[in-house]
């Protein structure tokens, strides 16, 4: 049995049933780590959020979605809170904005450590800086006594990895955690991520647009395009012989080191046009 | 601190335009005390010998100057038509009408925090639009005609409560509480409808934030996850609608208190203004807006201590 | 579907035009003169009874709607008069000179501390309680909302680039709030009329009830509700026409003023 069994996952939206992904289906076994990529509008977003169980009143899903082979879709609301954040997590695109900005950063996490707290014994915040410390945020003392707004993005990006992880979660979603970041932080951050990973034996399921971030983190990939899963596989082998014209444009803009001199720089149009696009 | 200096500041400038204000329309605009007092067709002899005998034939800045000043020691003058002070004339009615708003707002909060909340998370399902409907309806609904109907239903068909008169806390706690129930329920109904919309849209502002959607994702149930971001950031909105709703209680209090019979400041300052007093209407008017200009500067300054992003930039 | 409210409005405030205009050329019954046929129940011929006058209930009500308009008309368009072009000369004058907007909008704040309700003791205990006296305080004291408004208006329009594009081009500043900005804050304005028109139907009911609007024996709802009063051990009923009529003139302008809203700027649907 896989921690995650996708199958013939459809989002629907809205009163004319807008397809937003279509049939999707994959799995995920235990501290494995998934990345799946499309540029925006693919449905990455949407697969994740229905995966949380925390698509918007209008949407339809239909298919399967096991973990550890309990059925989520059509769980009640009370059965599905008691999942999220503590079996499953996830960490979100907008570090600037995910966190409350009235609340100190310390006890935002340490409520996500006592809401799942099995035992109550210990001392929350001691566990809670010592999360802090160990995504890299060495000043944790200081860090946990602020508000939101007096860190930088990259610290507060940490702080959402640590809320993610603080229960050790069997699968974390990342939904594109580095694209709003500056390019250092953005590699430390995902060093911090898959150390941590590492460390708490957690699964990951990582969007992004960007292929070369993915093969940071991750050993397989899952390519989306329109809502559909045009070709996945391991990294490597995506990397090597990319067989989807979509896929082959990807792996181009991500070796831009490869790119030979005085050439023009690749873009994805250059190997794949939707049908009826105009360039 | 430069900010709250500012604040208090704008507060003083304020009050002092609004008295210049309350004076000049008083003082300044035909029919003049005298001429109130005599009648329209007294002798210009009479009219005179009692402006002289009021000390009103002295130029205005410095019958301004003395009320002001008269103000700020706590002496209100002294009524021209009965020479009573005018502080002993509205004293009584300080505590009635600020029981009457005061417990007017915080039962309008009781009532439109809970009904605002749902209406946001069930705003697509009916009870959703049912709340906010019945909001819409009750916005439509005038403070004295729900006063009467309420009276109409709850003293004079099922005769439950007393349908006007006031007595004091200290006289009958009992009693006192039998007689505000009407009046402090039809302020408070009439509030809430308005502060439920204004609930209702903070509280929607809230759901469609990251941090909430983060908090969902981490295993908070949508009213939990409401009750955990949405009271301190809806709160910052809020104030400000409170305090605005607090002024208009005010108002709402003068004309609540007309319809079940309190002697309130409202009721004070009407019987006042038909009998033309107008030191007593001046000192009247000028209290409650030193009521409502307080009101603003609180809530201006209480957005400081919500908002840590605020006290930064003290 | 969602333009029931605005269509509701109209049709509620309709009613209440169609209602005044009938008034000026027929009531079922002499609205003013009093009668021998006191506190008769609703029935034929007077289908609400009449009041402690023995004046047709109706026939009152009729009357009363023109009052309601006229004093919502009046006291609307002085507040707008004098607001909006307080609004956008603060707007326009924010981004250079800072105190002719801050001079502006200090007054209006003062002004802002006073309610309707307020200012019209304050009228009426020196000119004496009227029609006149409730629309002037009414309308003064709706000024300020109309600033506040064109001024945010304002300030969006001026920082547009078609006016960037104005000015560039050596239009001078009147001619720019002329042109660009008036017609483009006017959607604004709108939706602003309408709820304070709802606003100013509230408060000349509030002052007619308390006796200090339009006197008593002239037809008001507010005076009516007032009337009631006197007989709501004997007649409860009484008090259920006028308020009702006060409460659907209201909801009318204010369904009208959300429906407005909606259409005008779509990104407010998901919010109100």
């Amino acid at each position: 049995m896989s921690l995650l069994e996708v199958s013939g996952l459809t989002v629907r939206f809205g009163r004319r049933q807008v397809v937003a992904i279509d049939d999707v289906s994959f799995t995920l076994g235990e501290q494995e780590r998934l990345g799946i990529i499309g540029e925006s509008g693919s449905g990455k977003t949407v697969t994740a959020l229905a995966l949380m169980g925390l698509l918007p009143e209008n949407a339809a899903v239909t298919g399967s979605v096991r973990v550890r082979g309990q059925e989520t879709l059509g769980l009640g609301e009370a059965e599905y809170a008691k999942l999220r954040g503590d079996t499953l997590s996830m960490v979100f695109q907008e570090p600037m904005t995910a966190l409350d900005p009235t609340m100190r950063v310390g006890r935002q996490v340490a409520e996500v450590l006592l809401l799942h707290a099995r035992n109550t014994s210990g001392n929350s915040r001691q566990r809670v800086i010592e999360m802090l410390r160990r995504v890299g945020l060495a000043d944790a003392e200081r860090i946990a006594d602020s508000y939101p707004h007096q860190l930088s993005g990259g610290q507060r990006q940490r702080v959402c990895v640590a809320m993610a992880l603080i229960n050790s979660p069997d699968l974390v979603i990342c939904d594109e955690p580095t694209t709003a970041l500056d390019v250092t932080v953005q590699a430390r951050v995902l060093k911090v991520l898959d150390e941590m990973l590492d460390a708490e034996h957690t699964a990951c399921l990582f969007i992004s647009h960007d292929l070369a971030v993915v093969s940071q983190v991750c050993s397989h990939v899952l390519v989306m395009l329109d809502g559909r899963i045009v070709e996945s596989g391991p990294i490597h082998r995506i990397f090597a012989t990319p067989s989807h014209p979509y896929t082959k444009g990807l792996v181009a803009t991500a070796q831009l080191d490869k790119v030979a001199p005085g050439s023009p720089l690749p873009t994805v149009a250059d190997f794949y046009t939707r049908a009826g696009a105009t360039r | 601190m430069a900010a709250a200096a500012r604040k208090l500041g704008v507060f003083a400038l304020s009050l002092l335009l609004a008295s210049v204000l309350i004076f000049a329309v008083l003082n300044a605009l035909p029919g003049s005390v005298a001429h109130t007092i005599l009648g329209v067709d007294a002798t210009p002899e009479a009219v005179a010998a009692l402006e002289a005998r009021l000390g009103l034939d002295r130029p205005w800045p410095v019958r301004y100057v003395e009320w002001m000043a008269g103000m700020l020691t706590g002496d209100f003058g002294t009524s021209p038509l009965n020479g009573h002070s005018v502080l002993e004339l509205i004293g009584p009615g300080i505590p009635v009408t600020a029981w009457l708003v005061g417990l007017g707002i915080i039962g309008s909060i009781l009532i439109a925090l809970p009904l605002g909340m749902v209406a946001a998370l069930r705003r697509r399902s009916w009870e959703g639009v049912a709340i906010s409907a019945a909001a819409e309806l009750g916005m439509a609904v005038p403070v004295f005609w729900g006063g009467i109907i309420l009276a109409l239903v709850f003293a004079i068909e099922l005769r439950w409560l007393p349908p006007n008169g006031y007595v004091p806390f200290t006289t009958d706690a009992g009693e006192w509480l039998r007689h505000m129930v009407l009046p402090v329920g039809t302020l408070a109904l009439v509030q809430a409808a308005v502060l439920t919309r204004y609930v209702r849209s903070a509280f929607i502002e809230v759901l469609t934030q990251d941090y909430y959607r983060t908090a969902r994702a981490l295993g908070w149930t949508p009213l939990r996850a409401l009750f955990r971001h949405g009271v301190r950031n809806a709160a910052m909105s809020l104030v400000t609608v409170v305090g605005l709703q607090l002024s208009a209680s005010l108002v709402g209090a003068i004309v609540v208190e007309r319809v079940f019979n309190l002697h309130g400041l409202g009721s004070i300052l009407i019987d006042n203004v038909f009998q033309r007093d107008i030191a007593v209407v001046q000192a009247t008017v000028m209290l409650l807006v030193l009521a409502v200009l307080v009101i603003n500067l609180v809530v201006d300054l209480s957005y400081g201590l919500i908002d840590p992003r605020q006290r930064g930039r003290r | 579907m969602r333009k029931i409210q605005l269509y509701t409005g109209l049709a509620l405030i309709a009613l209440v035009i169609a209602a005044g205009l009938v008034s000026l050329v027929w009531t079922p019954f002499d609205p003013i003169r009093v009668t021998a046929d006191r506190l008769l129940d609703p029935g034929w011929p007077h289908l609400l009874g009449t009041d402690a006058m023995g004046i047709d209930i109706i026939s009152r009500l009729l009357i009363g709607a023109r009052y309601c308009l006229i004093v919502g008309i009046i006291s609307v368009s002085l507040a707008a008069i004098a607001g909006v072009p307080m609004g956008v000369l603060a707007g326009l004058s924010g981004a250079r000179s800072g105190w002719v907007d801050e001079v502006v909008m200090r007054v209006n704040d003062v002004v802002y501390a006073f309610p309707a309700l307020l200012l019209a003791m304050l009228l009426a205990a020196v000119a004496g309680a009227s029609t006149v006296t409730a629309m002037v305080a009414i309308g003064v004291a709706t000024i300020p909302a109309f600033a506040r408004v064109a001024r945010a208006a304002t300030l969006e329009v001026a920082a547009s680039d078609f006016v960037l594009a104005a000015r560039a081009a050596g239009t001078t500043k009147w001619s720019i709030a002329v042109r660009h900005v008036f017609p483009n804050i006017a959607p604004v304005v709108g939706v602003q009329a309408s709820v304070g028109f709802a606003m100013a139907i509230l408060a000349e009911a509030a002052l007619s009830y308390l006796g200090l609007g339009t006197p008593r024996g002239t037809p008001t709802w507010g005076g009516m509700l007032r009337d009631a009063q006197d007989v709501w051990y004997t007649q409860p009923v009484q008090a259920l026409w006028p308020g009702l009529a006060i409460a659907l003139a209201v909801l009318g302008f204010n369904l009208l003023g959300d429906g407005l809203r909606d259409v005008l700027d779509p990104r407010l649907r998901e919010v109100r």
